[in-house]
C-alpha cells in the first residue's frame, strides 16, 4: 500500500470520524430539546388534570346555585314554561288575518315602542297550565 | 559482493520496537475510537421518548365520569414529605423547622416519625404547592419530597356512595367501596375511563329534597332513585346520612347506602305487584270483588287494615285504599308457585346485577307457607332493596318488560325479559294513576309530568318484632304515567310526625311531597314532553267512564 493511499485512507477516517462526532452532538442537542419538551407536556398534562378537577369542583350545583343567588338571580326552568307547538290552539276558518303591519326604520320622535302594536296578536297560549289542572 | 548487507542486530531490535509500539498506538486508537463511536452513537437515553411521553400519564387510575362527561372521580399529582432518617443529624432542630414550615403539623408529630428507626419514612401526605415550597426552601438534608397519585371526588358527597372511594396501596390508590371497587380492574389503567349512567344534575335535586324532607320529619335516614325504565340506567341514586370521600377513609354503619344494600319489607308498594300477578294470570279483575268487612285469621294469625274500609272493595279498590285484606286474599288466589314465579322473573328473589359491591341480597323465606304467599301480598315476610322495588314497578309500567339495572351508560338494554302482558301492564299504569288521583299519592302529582304510583308504609323489625314507632315510608312512582319513561322512589328512614302532618307519619305525608319536588324540578331537564290539556285521556281507553262506578263503589266515581 503505497504512503499516499494510506494517508487518504486516514484523512477519510478522520474526517468521517469528525462528521459522525458532529451529527452525533447535534442529533444530542435535539434530543435534549425533545427531552426539555417532553417533561414540559407532562408538567402541561399534569396542571391540565389540576384545571379539570378545579372546573369540576368550582361547578358543583351547590356551588352554582350559590353564585346564581349572588350575582345573577336566575330561576330554574319551570315546567309550566315548557310547551308543545300541537297544543296550541287551531285557528278558526273564520278568524280574521293576523294584521301584517309593515315594519320600518325608525325616525326621530319615534316612541320606544314604536312597532305597530295597535292590533294585538290572535296567537296566544291558552288555556294556561293553571287551568289545564 | 553481498551488495545488500544485512542490518546490525541493534538497527533489526529498534525496528522491531518501533513496529510494537504503533501496533499498540494503534490498537489504543482504534479501543479509543469504538468506545468514542460507541458512547456518541449507541448510548442508550435516559430522557422519556415522545412515544413514551404521548403514552404516559401523569397519574396511575382513570376518572369516572357521569352520563354528560362531567367529572366525578380523578387523580392529580400530589407530594408527600418523605424523610431519610439516618441521613438526618440532629432530629430535634429539623422538626422543629418543619414544625415552622407547615403550621398544621405539629413539632411532636414529625419528631416521632422522624425518630424511626427506618431507613424511610413518609412523614405527611398532600402537600399543597406553598407547602412544598415551604420545604424546599428549607433545603434539609434528609428530607424530601415525593409524587404521589391523589384520588380527588369534585362532587364529594353528592356521588359518594355510588363513585366510592380509594385506599392507598403500594402499587397506588386501590378501589374499596362503589364503582372505585368495582371497576377497579379497568381505572387501574390511567387511559381508561369508566362512564356512569348517573346524571349529576338529577342527582342533586334528588338528594336536595331528600336532605330537606329527611331534616323537616326527623328521619334518620333517606335513599332516593330514578331509573329509566327502557334501558335500566340508574340516572340518580341518593342514600342518606353520607359521607364525604374526599375526608373520610372509612365509614360507619349509618352511612351503607340505604338505595340498593339496604333490604328491607317494603310494604303496601307490593301490591302492585300481587293485583299485577293476578290480572295477568286471570285470576282477578279490576271489579273482582274481596271481603275486607273484618280482619282475617289465618294459620293463627291476624290480618288487618291500617284504615279499614270495613267493607267489599273491588280489586281496584284495594290498593287505593291500600287494603292488607284483601291484597292477602288476591295472593291466596294466586297461589305460592305462581307468585313466587312471577317475583322471581321481577328479580325481586335474587340479588340484583347492579355494577356497585353494596348491593344487598334479598331476604327470601326458607319455607314458603300459605300465610307467607298472604303476606308477601302486602309486603311483608319478603326483604328486598328500594332499587329492586323501583326495577320492578319500572317493568310493570314499561309494558310488562323486565330490564336489569345498570350503573353503566347504555342506549339499549342487554337482555329484557317480558313477565307482564301490555294489557297488564296498561291496567297497572291505570291503577297507579288512579292512586294519585284518588289516593295516597296526590302530592306527588303535577300538571306538567303527570304521575303514578304507591304509597308503602313498613314497621321496622326490631329484636324479631314488628316496632310500631319505626317505620319505613316509601313511594314508587312512574312518570309520565300516560308514556312511561322513569320509575322513582323515595324512602324516608323513620320519619316523625310533625303538627303540620296532622300527627301522620306515613308515606303519604313525607315520602310523596318528596317524589312531588323532585318530578317538576327534573322533567325539564330529562328533555320530557310536558302534558297537554287532556292529559288522561288514555285511561279512557283502558276503564271508559261508565265503568267507573262498578270500581269504585263508595261513591267516589
Amino acid at each position: 500500500m503505497s504512503t499516499r493511499t494510506t494517508a487518504f485512507w486516514c484523512v477519510s477516517a478522520a474526517a468521517m470520524a469528525a462528521g459522525l462526532f458532529t451529527v452525533s452532538d447535534h442529533v444530542r442537542d435535539h434530543k435534549e430539546q425533545l427531552a426539555e419538551l417532553n417533561q414540559l407536556v407532562l408538567a402541561e398534562r399534569e396542571r391540565i388534570q389540576v384545571l379539570r378537577s378545579e372546573l369540576a369542583y368550582l361547578t358543583q350545583p351547590q356551588t352554582l346555585e350559590i353564585q346564581n343567588a349572588r350575582a345573577l338571580s336566575l330561576v330554574p326552568i319551570e315546567a309550566d314554561q315548557l310547551h308543545r307547538s300541537s297544543f296550541l290552539p287551531a285557528r278558526t276558518a273564520n278568524a280574521p288575518e293576523p294584521p301584517r303591519n309593515r315594519v320600518r326604520a325608525g325616525r326621530d320622535g319615534d316612541s320606544i315602542s314604536g312597532l305597530p302594536t295597535e292590533t294585538p296578536s290572535r296567537l296566544s297560549f291558552s288555556p294556561s297550565a293553571e287551568e289545564w289542572r | 559482493m553481498n551488495r545488500h548487507r544485512s542490518p546490525s542486530p541493534a538497527l533489526a531490535l529498534a525496528r522491531k520496537r518501533l513496529a510494537f509500539g504503533i501496533l499498540a498506538f494503534a490498537a489504543s486508537l482504534s479501543i479509543l475510537s469504538v468506545k468514542l463511536v460507541g458512547l456518541s452513537t449507541l448510548t442508550p437515553d435516559k430522557q422519556p421518548s415522545t412515544e413514551q411521553v404521548r403514552s404516559e400519564h401523569p397519574v396511575q387510575r382513570g376518572d369516572i365520569i357521569d352520563r354528560n362527561g362531567r367529572l366525578l372521580a380523578t387523580s392529580i399529582v400530589s407530594r408527600a414529605l418523605v424523610a431519610w432518617p439516618p441521613q438526618i443529624d440532629d432530629v430535634e432542630v429539623v422538626a422543629a423547622q418543619l414544625a415552622g414550615a407547615l403550621p398544621w403539623l405539629s413539632f411532636e408529630e414529625i419528631r416521632q416519625r422522624l425518630s424511626l428507626s427506618r431507613k424511610f419514612v413518609f412523614v405527611a401526605r398532600r402537600l399543597t404547592p406553598q407547602d412544598q415550597k415551604a420545604v424546599l426552601d428549607l433545603g434539609l438534608p434528609g428530607i424530601g419530597l415525593k409524587p404521589e397519585d391523589m384520588r380527588i371526588y369534585p362532587y364529594g358527597r353528592l356521588t359518594a356512595h355510588v363513585v366510592g372511594r380509594t385506599k392507598p396501596s403500594d402499587a397506588g390508590p386501590v378501589g374499596n367501596a362503589g364503582a372505585e371497587q368495582r371497576f377497579n380492574a379497568i381505572l387501574s389503567d390511567p387511559a381508561q375511563s369508566v362512564q356512569l349512567s348517573m346524571d349529576i344534575r338529577i342527582q342533586h335535586i334528588l338528594r336536595e329534597e331528600l336532605a330537606r324532607a329527611m331534616e323537616y320529619f326527623s328521619a334518620i335516614g333517606a335513599a332516593g332513585l330514578v331509573l329509566d325504565i327502557r334501558t335500566g340506567e340508574v340516572q340518580a341514586m341518593v342514600s342518606l346520612p353520607d359521607f364525604d370521600p374526599n375526608r373520610q377513609a372509612s365509614m360507619d354503619e349509618t352511612q351503607a347506602n340505604r338505595a340498593s344494600l339496604l333490604v328491607a319489607e317494603m310494604g303496601s308498594t307490593f301490591k302492585l305487584l300481587t293485583l299485577a300477578t293476578a290480572l295477568d294470570q286471570g285470576i282477578s279483575s279490576l271489579t273482582s270483588r274481596f271481603d275486607a268487612t273484618t280482619p282475617i285469621r289465618a294459620f293463627g294469625h291476624r290480618i288487618g287494615d291500617y284504615r279499614g274500609q270495613n267493607r267489599v272493595l273491588s280489586a281496584a279498590e284495594v290498593i287505593i285504599h291500600s287494603s292488607n285484606i284483601g291484597a292477602a286474599q288476591i295472593a291466596e288466589k294466586i297461589g305460592a308457585t305462581v307468585f313466587r314465579d312471577y317475583l322471581d322473573k321481577l328479580g325481586l328473589m335474587s340479588r340484583p346485577a347492579l355494577e356497585l359491591p353494596e348491593v344487598g341480597h334479598p331476604i327470601v323465606p326458607r319455607t314458603w307457607r300459605p300465610l307467607t304467599t298472604m303476606t308477601v301480598g302486602f309486603g311483608h315476610g319478603l326483604s328486598v332493596s328500594p332499587l329492586q322495588t323501583a326495577a320492578a314497578i319500572g317493568a310493570l309500567a314499561n309494558d310488562g318488560v323486565a330490564v336489569p339495572v345498570t350503573l353503566l351508560r347504555r342506549a339499549a338494554p342487554a337482555q329484557v325479559q317480558r313477565v307482564f302482558s301490555p294489557e297488564t301492564s296498561d291496567k297497572m299504569r291505570w291503577m297507579m294513576r288512579q292512586v294519585v288521583l284518588r289516593g295516597s299519592g296526590s302530592r306527588a302529582d303535577n300538571a306538567s309530568y303527570p304521575v303514578g304510583g304507591k304509597t308503602g308504609t313498613a314497621e321496622k323489625v326490631v329484636n324479631g318484632r314488628y316496632d310500631r314507632s319505626k317505620r319505613l315510608s316509601s313511594f314508587v312512582g312512574v312518570f309520565p304515567i300516560a308514556e312511561p319513561r322513569y320509575s322513582i322512589f323515595i324512602m324516608l328512614d323513620e320519619p316523625k310526625a310533625r303538627k303540620e302532618t296532622f300527627g301522620f307519619a306515613t308515606a303519604a305525608w313525607n315520602a310523596v311531597p318528596v317524589a312531588g319536588a323532585v318530578i317538576p324540578r327534573v322533567g325539564p331537564i330529562l328533555n320530557l314532553p310536558t302534558a297537554g290539556p287532556d292529559s288522561d285521556a288514555w285511561m279512557q281507553d283502558i276503564v271508559p267512564e261508565p265503568f267507573l262506578s262498578q270500581l269504585f263503589t263508595d261513591g267516589e266515581a
